[in-house]
């Protein structure tokens, strides 16, 4: 048996490099479906997957690839250096989340004979936007934390905080956004209920911000310094964040036929876990 | 806040440039040649395709004798390139004696150019009467 095996490797020998990528690509695609999972199991997702609107899919999906680039830089799921390895890993996590998640529509059974190649591709494309984030992410959140090192370095700048945050609140809010319960809470709200929820949002955000201080060395000293934390990181986060929430719901579709102040009212409802994730995201990444 | 750390490994290439193994082009161009695809594909059907209404065309498939009644199984195909939602199908059997019966069905989705199956039971036998299945209504979801 041992014989057997070794003479089965011995062909195939892999350099230490190649061996490390197979390992973060394995560790890449565990994140793409631990990170999924949620929204593989959502019924709202796969009916999305053939009822969007496909050019707004195919846009997310390209939009999706500078993000992961640029993640790639700061948060990759293997070391990168330069631009081509960034674009190169953010394919490959690509790659790996679209296995990843016609793998386990299959195991489900809601991929099978009977459906079109526009469900089949719809539902496997809307799903490989979260999982990408999930198999970018993976050596962040099990293995090696790149909270040192040089990426630790590159992120330590208003930019790179203000990237981490918005890929923080696209995930939480691509994560919520499929459900009808956003366009539900919307619905039923009262305009005070909205404006309360905008400024839970804002005092949450900051208290993570806060709270983690995460330049180590930004002690809030005075009241002075403090609304300047509050406006130059606090409130341009969470408009970032309700950007981007408008941008999910107005892709999922959720928005169309609503008068502007509707949509506002789902972009502040989805603003809040957006926000959340935002802020988390300096903890968590 | 961790303390900075003294660097686990040493860089093995000198000013972090590396050349990038071969092993992670193959896995990023095949990357990018799916997402090319699926992206390729997904603006082709929407550029390419005319918006056509749901177009449900219902067939029999089998009918079965159950203890409790028949069931008649049926699949539906939607030949329109809209999505079709709630759809209500319903069949109605016309007995020899004048009475009629009826079944009802509804199909949550029904996505374009795809089948989906549902059954109606009925008490008489559809054999002995005549049976016509059909769609009722839907909403676009």
């Amino acid at each position: 048996m041992i014989q057997q095996r070794r003479a089965v490797a011995a062909p195939a020998r892999l350099s230490d490099e190649d061996r490390e990528y197979l390992i973060a690509l394995a560790r890449a695609f565990g994140g793409a479906i631990i990170f999924g999972l949620p929204l593989l199991m959502t019924m709202e997702m796969w009916t999305l997957g053939f009822t969007m609107d496909r050019l707004r899919l195919a846009l997310f999906m390209v939009a999706m690839l500078p993000v992961l680039s640029v993640l790639a830089y700061f948060a990759g799921f293997e070391e990168n250096s330069g631009v081509k390895d960034c674009v190169l890993s953010a394919f490959a996590a690509y790659a790996v989340a679209i296995v990843a998640a016609a793998m386990i529509l299959l195991l489900f059974g809601l991929l099978g004979p009977g459906m079109s190649v526009d469900e089949v591709v719809g539902k496997i494309a809307l799903q490989a936007v979260p999982g990408s984030i999930g198999a970018m992410l993976a050596r962040s959140q099990f293995g090696q934390a790149p909270t040192e090192g040089e990426e630790g370095e590159r992120r330590d700048c208003y930019v790179g905080e203000m990237f981490l945050a918005g890929v923080g609140a696209l995930f939480m809010a691509f994560n919520v956004a499929p459900t009808e319960e956003v366009v539900l809470i919307a619905q039923t709200i009262t305009g005070w209920h909205a404006v309360a929820i905008a400024v839970a949002s804002l005092v949450l955000m900051h208290a993570f911000v806060y709270a983690v201080d995460f330049r180590g060395e930004t002690e809030l000293e005075d009241l002075r310094e403090a609304a300047s934390e509050f406006l130059r990181l606090t409130v341009v986060a969470y408009v970032l964040t309700l950007l981007i929430a408008a941008y999910v719901l107005w892709s999922f579709g959720r928005s169309d036929g609503l008068a502007p102040l509707e949509v506002l009212i789902e972009a502040v409802v989805l603003g809040l876990p957006g926000a959340l994730g935002a802020a988390a995201a300096r903890l968590i990444l | 806040m961790p303390a900075p750390r003294p660097a686990e490994r040493a860089d093995p290439s000198p000013a972090g440039r590396r050349a990038i193994p071969m092993l992670e082009w193959v896995v990023g161009v095949l990357g990018a040649l799916i997402v090319a695809a699926l992206v390729g594909y997904l603006v082709w059907s929407a550029v390419a395709r005319d918006e056509t209404p749901p177009d449900v065309r219902l067939e029999v498939l089998d009918i079965q004798d159950l203890p409790e009644g028949y069931l008649v199984r049926f699949a539906a195909e939607n030949e329109g390139s809209q999505a079709a939602a709630a759809l209500v199908i319903e069949g109605e059997l016309e007995l020899p004696d004048g009475q009629t019966e009826t079944g009802e069905a509804t199909i949550d989705y029904l996505p374009p150019r795809s089948t989906r199956e549902g059954a109606l039971v009925f008490q008489n036998d559809p054999v002995s009467g005549d049976l016509t299945v059909r769609p009722k209504g839907f909403t676009r979801p």
